[in-house]
């Protein structure tokens, strides 16, 4: 027998990859700062993805770079991750690269 | 903002709130006394932010504690911080109101208690010294932590930076004293319970 595939349309996923995969509970996947999923975006935008992208510190703490971005540009922030009020040093590596998998 | 809250412990709710020009110019006709309507038709960041923070203070509430917006003013919260247990503050409710402007989460709320207190860091009018609502703030924190941080100063004060000097001298001198002060405030605490929920009408203003 022959099969002829007449149509067929790919379907892909995507999720920031914040090299913290085992982080499935509810705190982890959220940004720190809006609590909004990293996959959703900061509240100044509409809509997801590369527009707005995550930021990453050397101390590995993980933001929407909009919200962290803000937060820095305060005063009060003294220059220091949300997190644990380490100087915040932009970690060099991963700069909003999405990971692509497909299901 | 001060002059709110009278001598008699009012919900700011139902006095005059600190402008929302946003709210108070475009949807004043169509407002809604629905949270989660609000909510999907805001577009404000801090807004939206406070939303969250009262769906997880709904969800999933710490110990001792309670809040919750004003029904017409997300940017106004009361609270309650039961006193905790093995303290002199022991069955106290203590009402507090939390005020927030556009900038939280990047500014911390300005918080106060409507209870009356005695307690090394809560002055006279009500405001607290509490480092982390002012020099140590991260935009990390939601109305839950602060909520929280409150009530664990509750017992654990810190006489070296005293807002009523009062209470510092006797928490550190007399304890026998600094309890039995504290615990006509607990007593207090119990009258005014009534009028801190809704606005009361008396003090509604047309």
């Amino acid at each position: 027998m022959r099969v002829t595939v007449k149509r067929w349309h790919a379907v892909a996923q995507w999720r920031w990859d914040t090299g913290n995969d085992d982080a499935d509970g509810d705190e982890g996947d959220v940004c720190g700062i809006c609590r909004v999923p990293y996959e959703g975006c900061c509240p100044s935008c509409k809509v997801p993805g590369d527009d707005c992208p995550l930021i990453w510190g050397e101390c590995s703490h993980v933001f929407h770079m909009h919200c962290l971005l803000k937060w820095i540009g305060t005063a009060a922030s003294k220059q220091q991750c949300p997190m644990d009020r380490r100087a915040w040093v932009t970690a060099e590596r991963k700069v909003a690269k999405p990971m692509i998998s497909s299901s | 903002m001060m002059e709110v809250v009278d001598r008699h412990w009012k919900s700011p709710c139902g006095g005059r709130a600190p402008a929302d020009k946003e709210e108070s110019t475009s949807s004043s006709s169509s407002q809604s006394h629905s949270f989660f309507y609000v909510s999907t038709t805001m577009s404000n960041p801090c807004k939206r932010r406070l939303i969250r923070d009262f769906k997880r203070l709904s969800s999933d509430p710490p110990g001792g504690i309670s809040g919750s917006p004003c029904p017409d003013n997300i940017m106004l919260w009361n609270a309650v911080i039961f006193g905790p247990a093995d303290t002199p503050f022991e069955d106290g409710t203590f009402k507090l109101v939390l005020t927030f402007d556009e900038s939280y989460p990047n500014k911390p709320p300005s918080v106060k208690f409507l209870s009356r207190m005695f307690h090394p860091n809560v002055y006279a009018n009500g405001e607290l010294c509490l480092d982390i609502l002012q020099n140590r703030w991260s935009p990390t924190y939601d109305v839950a932590a602060i909520l929280t941080s409150i009530q664990s100063l509750l017992h654990d004060p810190n006489p070296n930076s005293p807002a009523n000097a009062e209470a510092a001298q006797l928490y550190r001198e007399n304890m026998k004293e600094y309890v039995r002060r504290v615990k006509a405030t607990v007593e207090e605490s119990w009258l005014d319970s009534g009028e801190n929920v809704e606005g009361s009408s008396s003090d509604a203003t047309v």
